[in-house]
């Protein structure tokens, strides 16, 4: 079965910043939360995919093809929403609509589009200037489900956005994902968001990928425990994934595999894996 | 690229209605004058209005992060700005050959048509083809800079050799005497490559450009 993303390789020089060598598989049928912190390269990446930037090196391939090679054809089948919805703002939903059905032609799904309207409530006769950020960024994924595409990226869709909004968001992704031939592929802060919704957990750092795992697995190999300095210093440095201070000792997130079975773990977040794993390795 | 064109039109819908207007209200007033001839030449504003409007309605929704991924290539977008440019300068051309051959008016020059349709190519659309790569390469505000700074080399130039009467005087003599067809041929085929060329730019520093 074909990849939805598959990264070979990808570099990417910025200034001082450099973005890469990164190697990632997504498989199709799947939601990957794409985690770091600001200036980790999320948005770079997510820009590389949709080439709206080249890489100095590496290789790129979307749903099996380079993305070098991508027809306009082609370009249907992956849709995209920003933090924003960059989009004349004197257009109202109606101008927005015919727009998309004139871009995508037969591609375009007024029914599907219609559905999501109503399900978000839109007002079709405002223009966009007069919406609110969460209309904006509704009326994006509404766009973006709209032709029938097989890959979604959303970068930084969510952030900003109140819980209630946030949650139908992720509903819809859920929908999304029912039909195995589609992958989403979401960057975001809002960590507990992706817990609800991932399966994979690619985590990026200072422009280096640490990881790509499924979040179970993930999540069962960390554990967070409140520890004496003592206690502290009897455990083997491996395990010891970053630690925070406080007042009566520490807290540490351990990886399981490497301390004592008996030894007493409360289960971690994605955001403690997050931030114990960048506070390590500032240390 | 109807798609982008309808999007940039309906981003322009208010400024163009004011353009409309703009335009009907200084026709009228070179009708009332008595100075049609002057009517067409409006259309060698027009193209320029409208591209640094479409560029800053573009540079405030920064819409290339959006259109660049969706179904189009970078060559159609860079076309479909190019588009506006042509299709107001055949609207200029038309227009300007309309009145001379239906207006009657004693202001008009006394030129044959297709020289009139020649000359209304070239005039609407030579700015706009300088402007565009420079916009391309370093966005509208830099590129102005450069545009200015390109008016007074041309200033300077023509400063300078109209100060040689007698070498302007031949030019124009050695013009008047050529048939006015293969002027007209010239004026269109330089129309032609300076669009093709400013095109071709164009699309080359677009495609590179990273968002």
């Amino acid at each position: 079965m074909q990849n939805a993303i598959e990264l070979r390789g990808l570099k990417k020089r910025l200034g001082n910043f450099v973005l890469g060598p990164i190697d990632l598989t997504v498989p199709r049928g799947c939601i990957v939360g794409y985690i770091g912190e600001n200036g980790a390269g999320k948005s770079t990446t997510i820009k590389l995919l949709l080439h709206l930037m080249f890489p100095d090196e590496g290789e790129i391939r979307l749903l099996g093809k380079d993305v070098q090679e991508f027809t306009p054809q082609m370009k249907k089948d992956i849709a995209y929403v920003f933090d924003d919805l960059y989009l004349p703002e004197d257009m109202t939903l109606n101008n927005v609509q015919n727009f998309h059905r004139k871009l995508y032609g037969q591609a375009w799904q007024d029914k599907t589009f219609a559905d999501l309207v109503a399900r978000f409530n839109l007002p079709d006769s405002k223009s966009i200037k007069h919406f609110s950020r969460g209309m904006k960024m509704q009326l994006g994924l509404a766009l973006a489900l709209s032709h029938g595409a097989r890959l979604l990226l959303l970068d930084e869709a969510t952030s900003g956005l109140d819980p209630v909004i946030r949650d139908d968001v992720l509903d819809i992704l859920l929908d999304y994902i029912q039909n195995e031939n589609h992958t989403v592929f979401v960057s975001s802060h809002i960590l507990s968001d992706l817990e609800k919704v991932a399966d994979y957990i690619a985590f990026i750092h200072k422009g280096q990928l640490l990881f790509m795992e499924t979040k179970d697995d993930l999540m069962n190999q960390y554990g967070i425990a409140s520890l004496s300095e003592e206690q502290l210093e009897e455990l083997d440095d491996m395990a010891i994934v970053g630690k925070r201070p406080h007042q009566f000792g520490v807290e540490v997130m351990l990886k399981r595999e490497l301390v004592p079975s008996d030894f007493e773990l409360e289960k971690v977040s994605i955001e403690d894996i997050m931030v114990y794993m960048i506070k390590g390795k500032r240390k | 690229m109807i798609a982008l064109m309808y999007k940039d039109l309906v981003a322009l819908k208010k400024a163009l209605f004011l353009l409309v207007i703009v335009l009907f209200l200084v026709g009228f007033y070179t009708v009332q004058q008595g100075k049609v001839m002057a009517l067409p030449l409006m259309f060698i504003l027009v193209p320029l209005i409208l591209i640094g409007m479409l560029w800053g309605s573009d540079a405030k929704s920064n819409v290339d992060q959006y259109i660049i991924p969706g179904p189009n290539k970078r060559r159609t977008i860079v076309l479909s700005r190019y588009a506006f440019v042509w299709i107001v300068a055949v609207i200029g051309a038309v227009f300007a050959v309309s009145l001379k051959l239906f207006a009657k008016d004693s202001a008009l020059p006394e030129l044959p048509w297709y020289l009139i349709a020649a000359a209304m190519l070239f005039l609407a659309t030579v700015i706009s083809v300088i402007q565009l790569p420079l916009m391309y390469k370093f966005g509208a505000e830099k590129a102005r800079l450069i545009f200015v700074a390109l008016y007074f080399i041309v200033f300077a130039f023509f400063s300078y050799i109209g100060g040689n009467k007698e070498l302007i005087a031949s030019i124009i003599d050695k013009l008047i005497s050529l048939d006015s067809k293969i002027i007209g041929l010239a004026i269109v085929g330089v129309t032609l490559l300076l669009n093709g060329v400013s095109y071709i730019l164009s699309v080359a520093i677009y495609a590179k450009k990273e968002f």
